[in-house]
């Protein structure tokens, strides 16, 4: 199985003279096509800016990374936005929905930014939703939503671009056990039914224990990496 | 995203928080009427003042009077000018006036046609056969024949020499001297009346309506007489006066060849000015008058100016508490791969909109205003000036207002839209 992101001694610092410290301090990965990555660690260790790193939301001060493949550390900013919107769906802990829109609005907005016209995007965000199972939520404000309907959306937005990877920042941490249960099985099954690469970010040591490998982070390097 | 999709966006956010827009619209609103409304005045007056220039026609006739006007006016009128030393050979009484020898001098000067003396002398009244009823006239000598004056019925008097004396009343004349109608006038013999400046004794002098004016500025409420009436009004008032006295006037009419370009016509205007007098076409006149709404439609169009840029501030607040209340929707959409130049492009769209709306409302209240003004208002102030319009807006300005307005709006959106587009994608999507 290929790589589908590697990154070689990716350092990252903040700050400047004294006040410098280092989020990531030399850290190497590499995550395989179709893997189920849990990064687990404790706020402030890096792990949320090592999957910053990982999805190019963030540059790296040093280090390579390699998405597909191909090195993507100093490609222009337009790429990077064309690789997030084709190659990535995105989960996030505080859902990030726009509440005064429908849910198929909210299931639509990667195509529409994408540029795909929108008759095939109300059909692709359709097919989306019967995957999550909130078909007939479709023209309901997503103000009137649960939060794991709220949350059942959110991967349905994260699945409409049929990414290679889904990026999971604590996607049950807003949840009661089982709706975040349900989440869980969510993503499992995409990720086992389509192949989709799962990175996930958590502090939940059940959701990380489920993953096909688990990369503990401390101070900013890998302190340990556990295979299922 | 596409274009039309952005444009989706920026609409369904400008929707989002509706007071807040609509307060945003109602300030650009207020300077975009002010601006239209004001050029519209502009237009609609000036348009009636070319107009009435091209009615007058006598695109060849220029009035001649006694020295330099505009000096003697305007100086005196500010009070910035010494009183000048008597000097007999320029200021003494016949100077004042301009003589036959000044008539001579005038056709030397190149293109210069004719020259007509207007020897005037003010009629005691006019009556008809009818009644008898004697009314106050203002007389005015024609020397132009391409001049042309709105009638409301007949037609000017002519003008050869071998005609027969003719006037054309201006109008209000027909129902008080006993007639149906103005037109009934027509034909009809008036009797106009001067008083001998020796004796006080009153001679009445036949004239026949040749036709009966509508009211213009031009006219003036002036009676066009031609030649022939003259003649005999200022015989008949100069009788017994010294022959010094008698070939003189205060005006002249001047006719030069049709055709002169601008130039040539002022090579006639210095010309007039070397031998101390000064020359105004119709359309000198009609221009000073031009020139004074000009002048007040332009400082009311600063006002309007003023007014729109205190909107943009509206705007570029509006348009910052719109991008702090959506940080994390923007930092989402960054996520997504939304690129900075689109999400530029949203929040000045949404700026452009706002102008848009201002300037669509504002454009469509003046039309509303219009109607109000040239209706009421021409009815009750300027009810004498028929075909008068106050206020008239040419599409070409109204488009330019609200380029205009969209324009300052989109400047203005683009100092949030920048720091939208600059907000860091990570930080946004923290952001609480």
């Amino acid at each position: 199985m290929k790589n589908i992101i590697e990154i070689r001694n990716v350092r990252k610092m903040y700050g400047k003279g004294d006040s410098q410290f280092a989020a990531l301090n030399g850290v190497s990965l590499q995550i395989r096509e179709g893997e189920s990555v849990a990064i687990v660690g404790k706020s402030g260790s890096g792990k949320s800016t090592l999957m910053h790193i990982l999805a190019l939301l963030d540059r790296p001060t040093a280090g390579t990374i390699l998405i597909d493949c191909e090195d993507a550390t100093s490609i222009r900013e337009k790429k990077l936005n064309s690789i997030r919107n084709q190659l990535f769906g995105f989960v996030f802990q505080q859902f990030f929905i726009n509440a005064n829109h429908t849910v198929l609005d909210n299931v639509m907005l990667p195509l529409k930014i994408a540029g795909v016209p929108s008759k095939e995007r109300k059909v692709r965000a359709m097919a989306a939703l019967r995957e999550v199972e909130l078909e007939e939520k479709a023209k309901e404000k997503a103000n009137n939503l649960s939060g794991g309907q709220k949350q059942r959306v959110c991967v349905a937005r994260a699945l409409i671009g049929q990414p290679k990877i889904i990026f999971a920042d604590e996607p049950t941490g807003n949840l009661d056990s089982n709706t975040g249960e349900h989440i869980e099985q969510l993503l499992f099954d995409l990720n086992e039914r389509h192949g989709i690469t799962l990175i996930i970010v958590t502090h939940d040591s059940d959701l990380a224990a489920r993953c096909d490998r688990q990369i503990h982070i401390k101070d900013g390097m890998i302190l340990e990496t556990l295979e299922a | 995203m596409k274009f039309i999709d952005i444009i989706k966006t920026a609409a369904g956010n400008l929707l989002r928080s509706k007071s807040r827009t609509t307060l945003t619209i109602l300030a650009i609103f207020i300077g975009a009427f002010t601006i239209t409304l004001t050029s519209g005045i502009n237009t609609g007056v000036n348009g009636y003042l070319d107009q009435q220039v091209q009615n007058v026609g006598a695109e060849n006739y220029m009035d001649v009077m006694v020295g330099d006007v505009s000096e003697g006016a305007m100086g005196g009128l500010l009070g910035d000018s010494e009183p000048d030393e008597y000097d007999p050979d320029k200021n003494g009484t016949e100077m004042e006036t301009i003589t036959d020898a000044d008539v001579r001098k005038m056709k030397e000067i190149p293109g210069v046609e004719s020259v007509s003396l207007y020897k005037s002398v003010n009629p005691e009244y006019v009556k008809s056969e009818k009644n008898g009823k004697k009314f106050l006239i203002v007389d005015g000598l024609l020397v132009s024949d391409n001049m042309r004056v709105d009638m409301k019925a007949g037609r000017l008097p002519k003008l050869e020499s071998s005609a027969k004396p003719e006037v054309a009343l201006s109008p209000g004349y027909g129902k008080l001297m006993g007639y149906g109608s103005e037109a009934d006038l027509v034909g009809e013999t008036a009797f106009i009346a001067v008083k001998n400046l020796v004796t006080g004794e009153v001679t009445e002098v036949e004239a026949t309506v040749s036709g009966v004016q509508n009211a213009s500025l031009v006219s003036r409420g002036r009676s066009w007489i031609n030649a022939g009436v003259q003649e005999q009004l200022y015989a008949a008032a100069t009788d017994g006066l010294p022959d010094k006295v008698k070939n003189q006037a205060y005006g002249a009419g001047l006719q030069f060849s049709k055709g002169l370009s601008e130039a040539e016509i002022q090579d006639i205007r210095d010309g007039l000015t070397e031998i101390g007098l000064t020359g105004m076409t119709v359309k000198d006149e009609i221009g000073m008058i031009q020139s004074v709404i000009t002048a007040v439609s332009a400082l009311l169009i600063i006002f309007g100016i003023i007014a729109l840029l205190a909107a943009s501030i509206g705007i570029v607040n509006t348009l910052f508490m719109s991008v702090q209340e959506r940080t994390r929707e923007i930092g989402l959409m960054k996520a997504m791969g939304l690129s900075r130049r689109k999400i530029f492009m949203q929040f000045t769209i949404e700026a452009i909109m706002l102008g848009f709306w201002g300037s669509a409302i504002g454009i469509g209240v003046s039309y509303i205003a219009k109607l109000i003004v040239n209706g009421v208002v021409i009815d009750k102030f300027f009810s004498e000036l028929p075909s008068f319009t106050l206020v008239d807006y040419d599409p070409v300005i109204l488009a330019l207002i609200a380029a205009a307005v969209m324009l300052i709006a989109f400047l203005a959106g683009t100092l949030p839209a920048r720091r939208a587009s600059r907000l860091d994608a990570i930080e946004a999507l923290r952001y609480e």
